[in-house]
């Protein structure tokens, strides 16, 4: 067990890449990385953030924001989630159906082409607080 | 205190007012799905989080979505590489790194981490910061 971050760090390298979404509980998100790309963010809105890579500007990922609380919302109009994973177009669909601007608008457009079929496993997200 | 067994210290850094001696730790569970999954920059990325915490150029507190309305966001513009001390150079020019805490048991819990623009105008400071965040809480002087 490591003693501390540095430690963990030093003794844990990173195992490789594997372009999955992911929920992280303590901060209510899923982030999904398609491109290994070293990359900076981009605040989209409320719900979204977008990672551009350093080198080109290409999106390489996405952080999902308030995930429990779309769900919640989702289930509040019938839609369910009792079977199966979480496609991540549904939480594209809702941003798009909010965004104000033609910038967030195409980032979600974006988004919807290249990650709308990514599914995040349900087990993930039954860690939440 | 005791801390959950789920938790890696950080050390100290700075409370949401800019006063020293508090603890921050980050989760087990969140480095473990990084280091396996990656990307492994992000895991790699994960080195500047003290000097964030303990050195930060603001803190915001409120990140304006549901569930988060009482978390902090640290932001730096990073001065030295712990992996590169005999550099001279900022290791990220014109870009700040983010760290994302809320408060925990004994301490502050790191729960993500980024690099963004820096705001010209506002060193250190991210693009963006006064629509993206509550309040600013503290400031470097």
């Amino acid at each position: 067990m490591a003693q501390d971050l540095k430690e963990y760090l030093e003794t844990h390298p990173p195992q490789g890449f594997r372009p999955v979404p992911h929920y992280f509980a303590q901060g209510d998100f899923v982030t999904y990385f398609f491109r290994n790309e070293r990359a900076y963010s981009q605040r989209v809105d409320d719900i979204l953030t977008v990672f551009l890579a350093f080198d080109t500007n290409e999106l390489v990922g996405c952080k999902i924001k308030g995930v429990k609380h779309i769900l919640q919302a989702a289930g509040d109009f019938g839609v369910s989630l009792d079977d199966g994973d979480v496609q991540l177009g549904l939480f594209f669909f809702v941003g798009a159906s909010v965004a104000k601007d033609i910038d967030q608008k195409k980032r979600y457009d974006e988004l919807r082409q290249v990650a709308k079929t990514a599914t995040l496993d349900k087990r993930e997200l039954q860690t939440a607080n | 205190m005791a801390i959950p067994s789920d938790q890696i210290p950080i050390g100290d850094g700075l409370d949401p007012s800019g006063n020293p001696g508090a603890s921050f730790f980050i989760d087990r569970t969140e480095l473990d799905i990084i280091q396996q999954d990656g990307p492994e920059w992000k895991l790699e990325d994960a080195r500047f989080i003290a000097e964030a915490v303990q050195e930060p150029d603001a803190i915001f507190e409120g990140l304006l979505r549901p569930r988060q309305e009482n978390s902090l966001c640290y932001s730096v513009r990073v001065t030295h590489d712990p992996n590169e001390p005999e550099s001279q150079a900022l290791p990220r020019y014109g870009y700040v790194f983010l760290v994302f805490a809320r408060l925990g048991v004994g301490g502050f819990v790191v729960f993500d981490w980024e690099w963004r623009e820096e705001d010209a105008d506002h060193p250190g400071h991210p693009t963006g910061w006064p629509d993206d965040f509550e309040r600013r809480s503290w400031l470097k002087t």
